[in-house]
């Protein structure tokens, strides 16, 4: 009982830290934002360089394909640029660049969809299925096999699968990018695992 | 607390997730905690949710060239400028200027002969050619129209003659048959050129019936 109240404790703390952490560095993000919107250019460099590496993170797990995921990278900061000036800081930068990568990932999903579909017609290309295998023939069969797992769910449950597993943000911060609840989220997320569990069975030891 | 023991699996299955990931309240953690002493499936559910984050952390994580980092920016802006130029561009305007001159000069000599006609139909009528018009949609005019155009066919000789020798009643009666059976048709010609055969035979039938 003793040592439980003491992890809750210490993990209290952390939370204070980590919140506080993300306090200043959500600061440090209007700093920069309020420069560039006053005509500092490369206060958006910095802005860049601050989230490039989390976006194309969760863009490659979004779309599973690297060559996919820096192209989508490049066009999030563009998008990014070009609707910074009007950004009205009703939620924080991180958010809302995550919301425009987020939207990139899912219509994306939607044009391959389409060029497979197109593709049909001039038989040019193979046809991908309704589920599309993972392309990367430098990865391993597990690699492979949570690639089509977790692109075969649909884009909400998959978006709130990312952002949790991977990203590790809280449901709160989940429901606030997407703008759900946080009910809503959690349920994904429940629908996201149960899928996840059917579809990887073959790997899993029980 | 033995209600929440009783708790059922259903709710408790909604917390699992949670419970794996040290993500529940103490009061959340504790639940689950003595639901599980009692439930051998949450358990089961428990062990699979656990073997299923082990499949996932198995994943390869991929490492990316340091190129596409350093290059990151330059690419963004490169990106930017050709974004922030006009969808289409303003060089072709010079190679598409005899076109544009073309489809101007065509517009304008369309404008100018339109307003010649605009101002034509335009123009004040005098009383007398008011009259004149009207006269040609008198039905004693259009009778001899139709007069005329049935004495062309054989069958109708006879009547074409009758109702161009017609009187006021004749001409009234016929007024009535064609108004109640081609009223929007105001123009003979337009009127008999439009009738197929069959409905020309109909308006004959008609006219014959009429009683003088």
């Amino acid at each position: 009982m003793s040592l439980s109240l003491i992890i809750w404790i210490l993990l209290n703390f952390l939370g204070i830290f980590v919140s506080n952490h993300m306090e200043e560095k959500k600061r440090n993000d209007d700093l920069l934002v309020n420069s560039f919107q006053e005509g500092n250019e490369r206060a958006f460099n910095d802005l860049v360089s601050r989230y490039r590496k989390r976006i194309f993170d969760m863009i490659l797990k979004m779309v599973r394909n690297r060559e996919d995921a820096k192209d989508l990278t490049q066009e999030t900061f563009v998008k990014a640029y070009l609707g910074l000036k009007n950004f009205k800081k009703e939620s924080s930068f991180f958010t809302w660049i995550t919301r425009i990568a987020i939207n990139l990932c899912i219509n994306f999903r939607k044009r391959e969809r389409f060029r497979s579909f197109v593709s049909f017609f001039d038989l040019k290309k193979p046809l991908l299925a309704e589920e599309p295998s993972p392309r990367d023939g430098r990865k391993d069969e597990l690699s492979q096999a949570i690639d089509a797992a977790v692109l075969s769910l649909p884009p909400k449950q998959r978006t709130v699968f990312v952002l949790r597993y991977y990203q590790r943000l809280p449901f709160e911060k989940i429901a606030e990018i997407l703008g759900k609840s946080e009910g809503g989220t959690k349920a994904n997320y429940f629908q996201a695992i149960n899928k996840l569990k059917q579809s990887l069975a073959r790997y899993r030891t029980i | 607390m033995k209600g929440r023991l009783n708790m059922n699996c259903g709710k408790i299955k909604k917390l699992l997730i949670g419970y794996y990931e040290n993500s529940l309240s103490i009061e959340e953690k504790g639940m689950v905690e003595n639901h599980l002493r009692t439930c051998q499936a949450c358990r089961e559910e428990l062990k699979e949710i656990g073997s299923l984050f082990e499949v996932l952390r198995g994943e390869k994580t991929e490492e990316i060239e340091p190129s596409f980092w350093i290059n990151l920016v330059p690419e963004i802006r490169k990106r930017i400028n050709q974004a922030s130029r006009p969808a289409w561009g303003w060089n072709l305007v010079p190679k598409l200027a005899p076109l544009f001159g073309f489809v101007t000069a065509i517009l304008v000599v369309g404008v100018i002969l339109f307003s010649q006609d605009y101002r034509f139909l335009n123009r004040a009528v005098p009383e007398l050619e008011q009259e004149t018009i009207y006269t040609l949609y008198d039905f004693e005019n259009t009778t001899d129209q139709l007069a005329e155009v049935l004495s062309l066919t054989e069958s109708t000789e006879g009547m074409a003659t009758l109702i161009s020798a017609g009187d006021g009643q004749s001409i009234s009666a016929l007024q009535e048959v064609v108004e109640d059976q081609y009223w929007e048709k105001t123009e003979w010609d337009v009127l008999l050129e439009d009738l197929s055969l069959e409905e020309l035979d109909l308006l004959e039938e008609k006219i014959e019936n009429i009683t003088i």
